[in-house]
């Protein structure tokens, strides 16, 4: 294996092991749902060290780069969350490695590969930027399954949901944050009217929005949950279709 | 009156019609970018004039953006005024209090966000060869040398081939530099190194290299400034950033263990 080979042998194995995560928690083999998602975990961290090694910086974008991240961060966090479980959570492992299919699924024919190196990289704010972008999509993607899993009454993930959604809050405005800088020193404002500021925004709004349900929509789960998700959702879209 | 403007019903519907607002400006981007762009290179008190003419549905596009965060800052800050900041003066509760100063500082980002739009003034893509200088307001900025160390032959490139090759190892962000004197009148009052990402910053004013270009034949490598001039921009981040933290400082002290 070489490193131009190894970005497409570990997608191949966070496919199967994602593959084999839903397999188990779908039926019902739940003492073996939580070690493949340790292993999937384990093989995204392999993938940021790749990078980390290769390219002198963390992942910033790109089908390879943003997997690894992100399924890397979702998956600790997952791995941290289900520690606790005294029964079983089916529910929880299912969403998990069904949500990890969708993003394994997203990048499926683009090319596993290393980004370019730009001149921008040296900068701090740059790097802080693009990398906490993908912290936090990871980890809006663990509360959405969190949501998910608290469809059905189960207090302790919608708890669990709402600790994640104001955590993922922080670390998205940190990276916007960076960004702004960014934006100052390079173009002179810190707010730029196109579309990927709009998008920033957005995606802020929605994170508002979740925190801020009326009562008549606080009360049914199906909106709580529509609500958490969103958030995931979109920055998945901007990251992989922006 | 008071209850509906501080009501989280109209906080909520306000942030939809905020969102829906946005993703009309992201297709706008798609659709009719220049429209944007003299957004961008223009203040903004100067372009509503010039969109009056040119694009009236941009304009009313930004009205609409501008009522609407107007709504939301409002409704900020009934909220704060109302309910929450009658929770956080009893003695003790931490949480209360927190949760008022998030809404507060939420409101003055909203309020330096608006403001930086509307307040100082801009210019863009002013390109100065070596001994060129520029007026822009009481100031005079004269590029006094341009250094580009690095291979010239780059700034010749297409747009997507510059991308390409202009990575760290060949262009460097600390070797290739323009050096700016600026005058306000007669007096010169700073003589520095200006890199990308990195302006000369006197005051509120702020000379930003935004890139180098092809510079006259047998000449050295022009400059693309960008000169602004607004007393918000440090004070919106700070803002921005005691947010961040009060944030979290809130989500530590309200982590209910699952």
């Amino acid at each position: 294996m070489t490193p131009d080979t190894f970005p497409q042998t570990l997608y191949t194995a966070i496919l199967i092991l994602t593959v084999s995560e839903f397999i188990a928690a779908a039926a019902g083999k739940n003492v073996f749902s939580r070690p493949l998602l340790g292993l999937r975990t384990l093989a995204c961290a392999c993938g940021v060290a790749f990078v980390w090694v290769n390219s002198g910086h963390p992942p910033l974008f790109g089908p390879f780069e943003a997997l690894a991240q992100i399924l890397f961060v979702s998956g600790s966090l997952g791995l941290m969350f289900s520690r606790r479980f005294d029964g079983p959570a089916l529910s929880f492992f299912i969403w998990h490695s069904l949500s990890a299919a969708g993003i394994v699924f997203l990048v499926r024919n683009q090319p596993m590969t290393l980004n370019q190196d730009y001149f921008m990289y040296a900068n701090p704010w740059v790097i802080l930027f693009f990398t906490l972008r993908l912290a936090a999509a990871g980890t809006f993607v663990h509360c959405a399954v969190q949501y998910l899993s608290a469809v059905k009454g189960n207090t302790i993930f919608r708890q669990g949901g709402r600790n994640t959604l104001l955590a993922g809050a922080c670390i998205y405005l940190s990276s916007e944050w960076a960004g702004s800088l960014w934006a100052l020193n390079w173009m002179g404002d810190a707010w730029h009217w196109s579309r990927g500021f709009f998008k920033a925004a957005i995606l802020f709004l929605l994170i508002m929005g979740a925190s801020h349900l009326p009562a008549r929509l606080q009360i049914r789960p199906v909106a709580r949950c529509a609500a958490g998700v969103l958030p995931a959702v979109f920055i998945l879209w901007m990251i992989f279709y922006h | 009156m008071f209850p509906f403007l501080s009501s989280v019903r109209l906080t909520f519907y306000t942030l939809i019609a905020l969102v829906v607002i946005l993703s009309i400006g992201v297709c706008l981007g798609y659709l009719n970018k220049p429209a944007l762009d003299l957004m961008n290179h223009h203040p903004l008190v100067d372009w509503t004039v010039l969109a009056a003419h040119r694009d009236p549905l941009v304009l009313a596009w930004f009205g609409l953006l501008c009522l609407a965060s107007a709504i939301l800052l409002i409704n900020g800050i009934f909220c704060c005024a109302g309910r929450q900041f009658t929770l956080a003066r009893h003695p003790g509760s931490m949480k209360h209090k927190l949760f008022f100063v998030i809404h507060l500082v939420f409101i003055l980002v909203l309020t330096c966000h608006g403001l930086l739009l509307v307040i100082g003034s801009k210019e863009s893509r002013i390109s100065l060869s070596r001994g060129d200088s520029h007026r822009f307001g009481p100031y005079r900025i004269e590029a006094a040398g341009v250094t580009f160390a690095d291979d010239p032959g780059l700034l010749a490139l297409p747009y997507r081939e510059q991308r390409k090759m202009m990575t760290r190892e060949n262009f460097s962000l600390i070797r290739n530099y323009a050096r700016i004197r600026l005058y306000h009148g007669e007096t010169l009052v700073a003589d520095s190194r200006v890199h990308i990402l990195a302006p000369l910053c006197h005051k509120g004013l702020r000379v930003t290299l935004v890139e180098f270009a092809q510079g006259r034949p047998d000449q050295s490598p022009s400059i693309v400034l960008t000169l602004t001039d607004s007393p918000l921009n440090m004070i919106f981040f700070i803002v921005y950033a005691l947010m961040i933290l009060t944030l979290a400082g809130f989500t530590a002290l309200t982590w209910k263990a699952t």
